[in-house]
């Protein structure tokens, strides 16, 4: 199991399309500081297109994980899966929330919170920010289901549809560029079907240097707050 | 600009003082790497080069850059220092929409050639500058410093044989064999072997320096002035985290904290005056 800097991995990006998955290789790849985690050495530091380079490749599996726990049972079972993965960690700890009595299995998105009028899609770091406004809206008359889709590929398109369905309001939030990730994800999946979709994430630019992780996720709109405005005006339209 | 061998040690002693100044307390940053260059960076931007703060885009420069971009501390404090930017902005680096970053970036430093920092990149982008230089007859050098840990990108290793085909004698690079990386001794991690030999036969030329002597760092430079047809490796011989005693040679301290009172110790011993000891970010 090589474990990379994200910027580590994007220069022999093309190792890994040829070497590892045009030939279908046992390959592990374990992406470390994800998104904006490595928060002070900025840009260069900083993966906000791993998902997009690694979802394109055939044969990759590419997975994103929401807490410890997640990164424990995910590693087991890829070492015991044949076939290239890759997997991105956070450099901190995140909250635990992942289904204490679940298995992981590559491709099923895991409902972390019930809901019923409009449906938060995640993953990483943004889960949490998405519970977190559940929490707030719940006071505000919203049931918000709050799903986690830590394997960005392959995607199993009916269950978040299913997921999807009979809700006022359909929204992703990723700490990743909106170009490649967990957005194109979701609109292709729903492919134009059921309630409107907006998306959080990185808009098209690239990472900077911050004192805190928080105060970047903040800059770049990865908050709770912003998910709960996000969730009120899609629901209010489409009511 | 013509500086005694005197006060150009006091000028590396003052970068040492505005690199730490620029870590604080509580927040990491790369005190090794940077403290380990202060004094090639110091001979190269207050004696060597021919440069122009006010202009820093002159077509007339000569051209630095920090492969090594994670020591971005010692260039920054030189160049404010000579006044690309007010040295004010030293307590703002790493902050959110900082002009400094915590590598460099050519978008929004003046006086930066490259964005380095995923290492391996900086030598091949001062090839190609020197390359160009060329191509336009301009008399301008290009100084590169890399490091020793960088040199297990494989990019180096290309840079080192393109600068070879291409007679890049424009082109010096000063290797910071400090002799460890983040997590430990190179020796230990990826042992790069004798570098004389491999650059020499990568088709350099090669001289050995102590890196932290201004007087031997000035003449190993000179004696790269008569050198043609072959890029020129100047390996320094470095002490990683030099000039704070805590910190010499600890691994540690590649990209560490310091406590108040690791920093007040740091000040001192690097001659800080007691008002500016005290002052921190």
């Amino acid at each position: 199991l090589p474990k990379l800097f994200p910027i580590g991995f994007s220069r022999p990006y093309d190792q890994i399309r040829v070497s590892v998955c045009l030939g279908k290789l046992n390959v592990k790849i374990i992406g470390s500081s994800a998104g904006l985690s490595d928060f002070g050495d900025g840009s260069t530091h900083q993966s906000v297109d791993d998902i997009a380079l690694m979802r394109s490749l055939p044969n990759m599996t590419v997975l994103a994980p929401v807490d410890g726990t997640e990164v424990e049972r995910m590693t087991r079972l890829i070492a015991d899966f044949k076939g290239p993965v890759y997997m991105r960690v956070n450099r901190g700890d995140l909250p635990d929330l992942f289904p204490e009595h679940e298995p992981f299995e590559i491709g099923r998105p895991y409902v972390i919170r019930e809901g019923t009028d409009a449906v938060v899609f995640a993953h990483g770091v943004m889960v949490s920010k998405a519970l977190e406004a559940a929490q707030v809206l719940e006071k505000e008359g919203l049931s918000i289901r709050v799903v986690s889709v830590s394997t960005l590929k392959p995607v199993d398109e009916g269950r978040l549809r299913s997921l999807a369905a009979d809700m006022k309001a359909v929204v992703t939030a990723e700490e990743h560029s909106l170009i490649g990730g967990l957005a194109d994800v979701v609109a292709y999946a729903l492919r134009g079907g059921g309630a409107p979709i907006q998306s959080i994430g990185i808009n098209d630019c690239f990472g900077q240097s911050a004192h805190s992780y928080e105060e970047l996720l903040q800059h770049y709109g990865l908050t709770a707050e912003n998910v709960c405005k996000t969730v009120k005006d899609q629901v209010s339209i489409s009511i | 600009m013509e500086l005694t061998r005197e006060q150009l040690e006091q000028k590396a002693r003052q970068l040492r003082r505005h690199i730490i100044r620029m870590i604080g307390v509580g927040q990491k940053g790369h005190l090794g790497g940077s403290c380990s260059i202060a004094d090639v960076v110091a001979v190269l931007y207050f004696h060597e080069m021919k440069i122009d703060p006010k202009n820093p885009q002159w077509q007339g420069r000569d051209r630095f850059l920090l492969s090594k971009g994670h020591a971005a501390l010692a260039q920054y404090a030189a160049l404010a220092e000579l006044g690309y930017f007010p040295l004010g902005e030293l307590d703002e680096v790493k902050k959110l929409g900082s002009s400094l970053q915590g590598h460099p970036d050519l978008q929004r430093t003046p006086g930066i050639e490259a964005n380095t920092g995923s290492l391996g990149q900086g030598l091949s982008v001062a090839c190609g500058i020197a390359a160009a230089l060329k191509m336009d007859h301009r008399p301008n050098q290009v100084y590169c410093v890399v490091g020793d840990g960088e040199l297990d990108e494989g990019q180096i290793w290309e840079a080192a044989m393109s600068a070879s085909v291409y007679k890049l004698d424009n082109l010096t690079a000063i290797l910071d064999n400090n002799g460890l990386m983040a997590t430990g001794p190179i020796a230990e991690r990826f042992d790069s072997g004798s570098l004389p030999e491999k650059w020499r036969a990568f088709g350099w030329w090669v001289t050995e320096m102590d890196g932290h002597d201004i007087a031997a760092i000035l003449a190993a430079l000179e004696r790269t002035e008569s050198i043609r047809g072959k890029p020129r490796m100047i390996i320094a011989h470095t002490v990683k985290g030099k000039g704070v005693s805590f910190a010499e040679n600890q691994p540690a301290f590649h990209n560490g904290m310091l406590s108040r009172e690791q920093y007040d110790r740091a000040m001192q011993e690097l001659g800080a005056r007691e008002g500016e000891r005290h002052e921190s970010p």
